[in-house]
């Protein structure tokens, strides 16, 4: 039996998402009934599966990133600016001073409306940061039991540690970090090849809100408060993912 | 404000805008050019392009702005090597890569499923390989697929299509040797 070419083409935007509700229904009622568009669908998930195991990913040499900088034209450094924060600031002294670890301040000039932006540069800037410097976790562990209790004495809330491994976003560990001048958890999760960073300070009042999910700079940041618990979630992978993880730790 | 900004103020939004991608461009650069030390000059290359053209960034998706860099300085570069081996230009009906040379039995067999995706990849024109490479590994969509590699998107879906098949092609002949 040969199927239409329009089939034929579609079955795969249909396998990766592309279709909408309507149409993919209608996909799904011709997959029944069309074994040549079926076995198209299988070998595409097949070869998904195949690729997911990450045995093709090609990672970068670990010096790429330090001898790219190095290669890009150089300006003179001005003499200091105005930093969003005390942490950015402290920052630009320890690579001014030449530290191995390069960490830069962050100058938005765009400011999404209705949101407090400042904070919201804040979480996209200690994702971008932790990702670049050896500073993603001060706690190294996919142990609950080892990670929460680290911010004892560091923090004066307890912050909510949960692993979502069986969800597809595994605990890495956990941090200190700062958003807005005070003092938050940053726990590091994984999906993927993609790292998540998810923030909890202490809310300003006890009502919990629902999850808002906005775009900076190419990053989705999720927001919303809970059992007296602030969080930002945030990562470079799409939007569907922060999305499912704030799902996941909030059916957990 | 933009017209004030600081040299190295640019400079440090520069590099935050695009080193967070910088696995995915060396991804892309690896598959498109395969030879290790060619596909870091293409990826430092177009971080050089990426810097020159920034002014013109007005912020939005920052990875697929790279990947498109990153995947237009690897297609020069392939051009180049074409020409240079006079190979026959890129037809999409037609174009076929021949499958990989016949290996001795005991090699096909040891060899890891893993091992076995990546010659077949390998063995795809890269305009196929490009596609399967953004879709399956980056998880882009059509349309930032789309923009990417400069081509409409019924184009990705037609070339995600004809890749797919031809891995199989290639993955069943491959398979079909060990029997």
């Amino acid at each position: 039996m040969n199927c239409t070419e329009e089939n034929r083409l579609l079955v795969h935007a249909y396998v990766d998402g592309e279709l909408d509700a309507g149409r993919s229904v209608e996909m799904e009622t011709h997959l029944e009934n069309c074994p040549d568009c079926a076995a198209a669908r299988d070998n595409a998930l097949s070869l998904r599966s195949r690729f997911e195991a990450g045995g093709t990913y090609e990672p970068a040499p670990g010096d790429l990133a330090m001898r790219i900088r190095a290669s890009l034209p150089r300006r003179a450094m001005p003499a200091r600016t105005i930093s969003r924060s005390r942490f950015s600031r402290a920052y630009r002294y320890a690579s001014a001073l030449g530290g191995a670890a390069v960490l830069v301040a962050i100058f938005f000039l765009v400011r999404p409306s209705g949101y407090d932006s400042g904070i919201l540069n804040d979480v996209v800037s200690n994702h971008i940061r932790s990702l670049m410097a050896d500073h993603l976790t001060d706690v190294a562990s996919s142990d609950q039991h080892t990670v929460k209790p680290w911010f004892i004495g560091k923090l004066d809330f307890a912050p909510r540690v949960v692993d979502l491994a069986t969800q597809g976003f595994p605990l890495i560990g956990g941090r200190l970090d700062y958003l807005g001048g005070n003092p938050v958890a940053a726990l590091v999760y994984q999906y993927r090849k993609h790292v998540i960073n998810l923030f909890i300070g202490k809310a300003k009042s006890a009502a919990s809100t629902a999850p808002s999910i906005t775009t900076s700079h190419g990053y989705a940041v999720a927001h919303w408060t809970n059992g007296g618990l602030e969080y930002w979630a945030t990562t470079d992978a799409e939007r569907s993912v922060i999305v499912a993880f704030q799902k996941a730790l909030q059916g957990s | 404000m933009r017209s004030m900004e600081q040299p190295q103020d640019q400079q440090d939004r520069f590099e935050q805008t695009v080193l967070p991608h910088l696995d995915a461009a060396y991804n892309l650069a690896k598959w498109l050019i395969r030879r290790s030390e060619d596909a870091e000059d293409a990826v430092q290359e177009a971080c050089l392009r990426a810097c020159r053209f920034f002014r013109g960034y007005r912020g939005g998706d920052s990875k697929s702005w790279l990947l498109r860099i990153v995947r237009n300085a690897c297609m020069d570069r392939l051009r180049q090597n074409r020409s240079r081996d006079a190979e026959v230009p890129f037809d999409e009906e037609l174009h076929d890569a021949p499958l990989p040379a016949h290996e001795p039995r005991e090699t096909l067999i040891e060899k890891e499923s893993d091992q076995l995706l990546r010659d077949a990849l390998e063995a795809l024109a890269p305009e196929f390989r490009e596609v399967m490479v953004l879709r399956e590994m980056e998880n882009l969509s059509y349309k930032e697929i789309a923009d990417i590699a400069g081509v409409p998107i019924g184009t990705v879906m037609s070339r995600l299509a004809r890749g797919r098949e031809r891995l199989r092609t290639l993955l069943q002949a491959r398979m079909g040797k060990e029997l």
